[in-house]
């Protein structure tokens, strides 16, 4: 880890990658980021000249769960040197220095390469009591957040706590964490949603701004379309169980052996956006729907109180318990109008009888 | 007892159209959306297209009621005065007179019950919040609709409303207002009969046929 | 006495923060601080208790 010096191929090449390798990466990233034909040439072209950028990984209040995602990039090699040679200068997690030591590497990078460093946040952001909730080196991470990213070309929020405050901002969020879209303004900020966020989809958003010199198209949420533009229902392969009407009942019946959908299991595919059934996890080896449970909208936001309960496809009529159903709920209001009008009906016949009873 | 009854055209084709295709649309869609929400068809072949179906229909049921709705909005402003938009609300002193009267009569607080050749001013006013859950199942379901399709036309139909409300609780609302509609009609069917019977004036026969039979009593 | 603190340690898992007195080379007193706190068992709190595995996960 040092000054960014020679291209990334260069580097690639002095760690004995061959040139066939490299163009299968190109090719991977390419196909990632869902470029047109020619994508993969762009790409090569673009990592053969660019230089080694800085790369700086804060984390804030996390369960380390987007470094560990970052750390499955293992397959292909390729990938994982790529993120090593970008010079990631201070991340908690993996580096040497510890203490004032681990500091200086932080802040010597946002003082001597301002402007030019990109930021990695993993985390949420306590706001509640003066950011007590979450101090680095004796400093709050609202102040680090606003300082490191302030500083940088760009920030990339990676994963749900980062994103809006995750599972710290889950109800009734105690120490007030929020995402860094909330935290710091005026920021070149993208979005990576997810728990944990797809390694892939980092490698690609940062293979994108070497290879075009911006970050990938985004929506209205701040998330790269290439990653977040399909949802996982529209994916998935086991839509046609869906449409078919084969869905899993119990866990372990015969329907679940079989594979059909996990829609009455509680996923929240049809309410997700990701690429999870395109990448899937851990080098593209199984996805939790193809694993055999249902997706639980992990990249949806708010998930921790939009998307539960995990196992019921609508969330319960609050104030009524767990098994309070909207179902169970309606069809009682329904019934107990029944009732009511049956009650009128007979009020009705018996006045109508005490009147004619009283004009004899 | 012989009255003068006179023949009053009450209720146009496009009224009467659209509250039967209303009436069948909501079959339609409260059996297909129940399946949506909970599917309690077991599969039996390995073609079935049960799901697939269900929303096919599901979605032409809602396109359909969409039209009804729009159709009955513009015949709110081109109809006779039974259909006009006004009797929705209670505007003027005296319909708010009537909400009252026609309140206590249902309440058994009255013994006048409430006649009126169009809509009395309760049922007006429950059709304009049931005319409210309608937009409201319309706005979430193609909210709910436009995750599958999305653009401009969908997003004009309903997409907007995931700005403001998350699509769990869209969903949850949807589902919940179904059976507020279910609620709102049964309360309808029976007041219906009901009514009927008091004011002897048609009022069942002219939802079919378009006429009541007035009898003077009523509020002109 | 000096005092020193060593914030952030790396290489592991979550934060933490230590301080130790020192004396002529040894250490006579040292401290443990947690430096995050997120409040888990409040959040797990009213939930349907068939999602707390995944909530107890991401500690």
């Amino acid at each position: 880890m040092g000054e960014a010096s020679g291209s990334i191929y260069d580097s690639l090449r002095k760690k004995g990658v061959s040139r066939r390798d490299f163009m299968k990466f190109c090719s991977l990233m390419a196909a990632t980021l869902a470029l047109p034909v020619g994508g993969a040439a762009k790409i090569a072209e673009a990592l053969e000249k660019a230089p080694k950028p800085t790369l700086v990984w804060l984390e804030f209040q996390d369960c380390c769960g987007n470094t560990e995602s970052f750390l499955r990039a293992n397959d292909p090699t390729v990938a994982q040197i790529v993120l090593d040679l970008l010079s990631v200068d201070y991340h908690e997690t993996i580096m040497a220095p510890a203490g004032k030591q681990a500091e200086k590497s932080l802040y010597d990078v946002v003082k001597n390469q301002k402007g030019k460093y990109l930021v990695v946040v993993e985390g949420a952001i306590p706001l509640k009591d003066g950011g007590v909730y979450c101090t680095v080196g004796g400093r709050a991470a609202i102040d680090i957040a606003k300082e490191v990213c302030g500083n940088a070309m760009a920030t990339i929020a990676m994963g749900a706590c980062a994103w809006d405050g995750g599972i710290p901002g889950a109800a009734p969020n105690p120490t007030g964490a929020v995402g860094v879209k909330d935290a710091v303004k005026d920021i070149t900020l993208i979005n990576l949603p997810g728990c944990p966020a797809n390694v892939v989809n980092l490698t690609g958003t940062i293979v994108h701004l070497l290879t075009f010199g911006s970050l990938p198209l985004t929506d209205s949420m701040g998330r790269p379309l290439f990653a977040y533009g399909h949802r996982i229902h529209d994916d998935c392969e086991r839509r046609a169980h869906y449409d078919a009407g084969r869905f899993v009942q119990i866990w372990g019946d015969e329907g679940h052996k079989k594979g059909w959908c996990l829609y009455q299991m509680g996923c929240k595919g049809p309410e997700t956006f990701k690429n999870c059934p395109a990448q899937r996890w851990n080098q593209g080896t199984s996805w939790p729907v193809e694993a055999g449970h249902g997706c639980i909208g992990c990249a949806a936001p708010h998930f921790w109180d939009t998307m539960t309960p995990f196992y019921k496809r609508i969330e319960q009529v609050p104030g009524f318990g767990v098994e309070a159903t909207a179902d169970k709920f309606g069809a009682g209001l329904a019934a107990a109008t029944a009732a009511g009008l049956i009650v009128h009906r007979i009020a009705r016949a018996s006045k109508k009888k005490s009147s004619e009873e009283e004009e004899k | 007892m012989a009255t003068e009854r006179k023949k009053t055209y009450v209720w146009e084709i496009p009224v009467r159209l659209t509250h039967w295709v209303n009436f069948f649309s909501i079959i339609f869609l409260s059996v297909t959306g129940l399946y949506i929400g909970g599917p309690f068809i077991h599969p039996t072949s390995s073609q079935s297209y049960t799901m697939g179906w269900m929303r096919f229909i599901h979605l032409l049921a809602g396109y359909t009621f969409l039209m009804m709705v729009i159709i009955r909005v513009y015949w709110a402003f081109a109809g006779n005065r039974y259909a006009n938009w006004r009797v929705f609300l209670p505007l003027t002193r005296r319909q708010r007179h009537d909400l009252g009267d026609a309140t206590r009569y249902y309440l058994f607080l009255s013994k006048k019950p409430p006649y009126a050749a169009g809509h009395t001013m309760c049922a007006g006013a429950a059709y304009f919040v049931l005319f409210l859950l309608f937009l409201f199942q319309i706005f979430s379901g193609f909210a709910l609709f436009s995750y599958n399709s999305p653009g401009f036309f969908h997003t004009l139909l309903g997409g907007w409303l995931t700005a403001f409300m998350n699509i769990q609780a869209i969903r949850f609302w949807h589902h919940m207002v179904m059976y507020f509609i279910w609620v709102i009609a049964l309360i309808h069917v029976y007041l219906a009969v009901w009514l009927d019977s008091v004011e002897g004036n048609g009022l069942m026969g002219s939802i079919f046929g378009g006429y009541k039979f007035i009898t003077g009593k009523e509020w002109e | 006495m000096p005092k020193i603190a060593i914030d952030p340690i790396t290489r592991i898992e979550g934060h933490l923060r230590i301080e130790a007195q020192v004396d002529a080379g040894q250490v006579k007193d040292a401290w443990a601080s947690g430096t995050m706190f997120r409040g888990i068992e409040l959040i797990l709190k009213n939930r349907d208790p068939r999602d707390a595995w995944a909530f107890a996960q991401r500690i």
